[in-house]
């Protein structure tokens, strides 16, 4: 499909999906969501899986609305609608997914520039390419910082080491002063504060 | 004490370690090698739970490391093969000392252990140097550094020699030496034998991710490597007699 077009299909689908807010409007506008994912050959559990960021606002939402400060204490009549929002916007992402995953940057750029004509295109299209090629520098990074951060315990509660039974662990045939001989044994054990340096 | 028992780890359908089992002794030098994709990094990844296995166990000094992985991370310190990816703050003082402090350690100590770790590298006294402002030979110390600050019984280099120049290779070497003959087990992973072949005690060469060779290098044979896929230095082993 056309880029263009494809653009033109997912603003018609966002639009669509806010003017058709009951359940049987967007029960079928979960059919066209369906549709799109499969269209791009994604998986939609892999697919909600990568949204999950998302989760706690889209839940917090209806949650929060529905919270009442006296008895019944949680009304679904005030939660219905925030939840049905919610979906929606769900939904609309699923097939913004669907589209930035089957269609190159570059189309991206081109359609966006060919959407909106002259500078503000250009500057629009650019700034299009680039957070979407950015998007994947970023999370390459976050993963070696996630991996650096792990290899040295920055990703659990602070640990301490237990003092080391001198020979348990195989020191004998150490040489003297060997960096093994005043080793504590490696004990997986919460402490209950960070110390005062940390 | 590093124990692998029939680890596969795969990536998608692909299996990068196929069934691999290999025990590394405390205070021994280990030459990982093998060709690109042959399973190296995989493997060393599962060293301290980085990684998590498809099939198979790793345990470090008798305990399983995805049920101990605080005690994996302590007892091994891993060294990523570009030290960019091993650095968690801007100044070489705070990056070595976060180990340290994340063990729950007292000011005191985690200053001694900073003290010792960048003396170890030949980087005394630079603790408040910023890490990117530094050349990349001393970064890559710098990285060595932070695992050495846990103290471990083995230190896992994954291409430690990788883009330095001969002197901060013979450097880099001379240091990983001194630190062996310290007590730390020392495991480099490499695809280059040329520098490490006559340091180490032990040659284990992957492929297609299981050992292909585990041996004494001075008992291997150029051809041999070179039919695993690894460039074999001159003069190596029984080729040099």
């Amino acid at each position: 499909m056309d880029p263009r077009s494809k653009l033109a299909a997912q603003a018609a689908f966002a639009l669509a999906a806010f003017v058709h807010t009951t359940p049987r409007g967007l029960l079928a506008l979960t059919g066209v969501a369906a549709l799109a994912l499969a269209a791009a050959r994604l998986s939609p559990l892999a697919s909600l899986a990568d949204l999950r960021v998302l989760a706690p606002f889209l839940v917090a939402l209806p949650l929060l609305e529905g919270l009442t400060l006296g008895p019944p204490w949680f009304s679904l009549a005030a939660a219905r609608g925030p939840a049905l929002a919610s979906y929606r916007t769900l939904l609309v992402v699923l097939v913004s997914v669907a589209y930035v995953r089957s269609t190159p940057v570059r189309e991206s750029r081109a359609a966006v520039q060919w959407l909106v004509p002259g500078r503000p295109g250009r500057v629009l299209g650019v700034g299009v390419a680039l957070a979407f090629r950015n998007l994947a520098v970023l999370r390459a990074d976050l993963t070696r910082s996630r991996r650096a951060l792990r290899a040295r315990l920055g990703d659990r509660p602070v640990f301490r080491l237990e003092p080391h039974a001198p020979g348990a662990r195989g020191d004998a045939g150490r040489p003297p002063g060997a960096r093994g001989g005043r080793r504590p044994a490696r004990v997986d054990r919460p402490v209950s504060r960070r110390p005062e340096n940390a | 004490m590093i124990a692998v028992r029939d680890l596969v780890h795969r990536y998608g359908d692909r299996a990068a370690l196929d069934g691999l089992s290999l025990t590394v002794a405390d205070g021994e030098f280990v030459v990982l090698a093998g060709p690109n994709g042959s399973g190296k990094t995989t493997l060393v990844r599962h060293f301290n739970g980085l990684l998590d296995p498809d099939e198979g166990r790793v345990e470090v000094d008798g305990r399983p490391v995805d049920e101990h992985p605080v005690a994996a991370r302590t007892s091994v310190g891993m060294v990523f093969q570009d030290p960019r990816d091993c650095f968690v703050a801007a100044t070489v003082g705070a990056d070595v000392a976060f180990g340290p402090e994340n063990l729950g350690l007292d000011l005191a100590e985690v200053d001694r252990r900073v003290g010792e770790a960048l003396a170890a590298v030949n980087m005394a006294g630079r603790g408040d140097e910023r890490i990117d402002e530094l050349s990349g030979g001393e970064q890559a110390r710098v990285a060595i550094a932070g695992a050495l600050a846990m103290e471990p019984d083995h230190l896992v280099l994954d291409e430690p020699l990788a883009g330095l120049d001969w002197p901060a290779r013979r450097a880099t070497l001379d240091r990983l030496a001194a630190l062996h003959a310290g007590g730390t087990g020392t495991v480099v992973v490499t695809h280059d034998l040329r520098d490490v072949i006559d340091r180490t005690d032990r040659l284990v060469v992957l492929r297609e991710g299981r050992v292909a060779l585990d041996a004494a290098p001075a008992e291997v044979d150029g051809d041999r490597l070179a039919g695993l896929g690894v460039r074999p230095p001159r003069g190596t082993g029984r080729d040099a007699a």
